[in-house]
């Protein structure tokens, strides 16, 4: 659970392309040596929906923070879930909600 | 290349609206900075009179230097890089920001030769972490290069030090200063408002929290 560790305090950071680039990567690598791959590889596409909507454009502030708004409290609620060692159902409920947000 | 062909492309940069300026709402850099002003080249590429200005200029600009080869960086670098290289017949060849992640995992396309002397084309340089990881990239593949050409440079102080420490020469169409001053000129920014951008450059990490706009990353 280190690496979820490391990777929620990575999304304390905030979201931005840097860092959104970093978290697509751990959350695959994690997604491909986890027995449960499937919330890390959810967590891996949300973050690359958000770099590819925001690569290469004029990006606001307000825009960045409606959408941090919006998710971040769910994408650390999914984390806290994998690190407390939720069961699977658990997990995917609350990512579940964060989909749900995010599509929102 | 005169002051008044840098000016020239700064009118150009506004015009056409590549340079816009938001100091009430600015943006976010990808690394997390907050900025009063962007620049997105790729839009100039739709307006052929001017695309053809800035490809007099480049090549205005190179035609007294000695290079083989012409590499634009992907993807905003390329279109500009394509237009120069058959101005010149010069081969071309394009460098990604980092390897492809699948297939044959190659950074650069295109047939550049190991001891080719490589003109980087970039559209814009900013803290030029991103422009340097291109030179570097085709270093490792045996090119000699040293030099980048980019239409606009926001003239960091962060952009000079990495440059500087990796021996390689920014030549830019025009760049922050003289945008801001043609801005001004042309009324597209008031006097308190230059000030402002101009604090930006002279203190990228610092201006967002002081102008009330947090970086997204803490402890800038």
């Amino acid at each position: 659970m280190d690496r979820v560790n490391s990777m929620k305090e990575a999304l304390q950071n905030g979201l931005y392309l840097d860092n959104l680039s970093k978290m697509i990567s751990t959350s695959m690598q994690m997604a491909k040596d986890s027995a449960n791959p499937l919330p890390f590889y959810v967590l891996a596409s949300v973050f690359a929906d958000i770099y590819e909507d925001w690569e290469d454009r004029a990006l606001t502030v307000e825009e960045a923070n409606r959408l941090e708004n919006k998710i971040l409290q769910h994408l650390n609620d999914v984390m806290d879930s994998m690190i407390r060692g939720d069961q699977a159902f658990q997990t995917h409920e609350k990512l579940s909600t964060l989909l749900k947000a995010f599509f929102s | 290349m005169t002051g008044n062909d840098a000016v020239a492309i700064a009118k150009i940069l506004l015009q056409t609206k590549a340079v816009v300026f938001e100091l009430d709402n600015p943006y976010t850099y990808v690394s997390g900075m907050r900025s009063p002003i962007y620049c997105d080249n790729r839009s100039i590429l739709s307006y052929p009179e001017e695309r053809r200005a800035i490809v007099d200029m480049f090549c205005s600009m190179l035609s007294r230097m000695s290079f083989d080869i012409i590499v634009g960086t992907a993807t905003a670098g390329i279109p500009w890089a394509t237009l120069i290289a058959d101005r010149f017949s010069k081969p071309l060849a394009y460098v990604r920001s980092e390897k492809k992640k699948r297939g044959m995992g190659k950074q650069i396309e295109g047939a550049p030769v190991a001891g080719m002397n490589a003109i980087v084309i970039e559209d814009l340089i900013s803290t030029g972490g991103s422009s340097f990881k291109a030179v570097e990239a085709l270093r490792e593949e045996g090119l000699l290069t040293d030099h980048i050409a980019a239409i606009f440079t926001y003239d960091l102080p962060q952009s000079h030090q990495t440059f500087k420490e990796g021996n390689c020469n920014v030549i830019a169409l025009t760049s922050f200063p003289i945008l801001v001053k043609t801005a001004s000129e042309m009324r597209y920014l008031s006097k308190e408002q230059v000030e402002i951008v101009e604090h930006w450059n002279r203190d990228p990490f610092g201006w967002g929290p002081k102008f009330g706009f947090p970086n997204a990353k803490p402890g800038w």
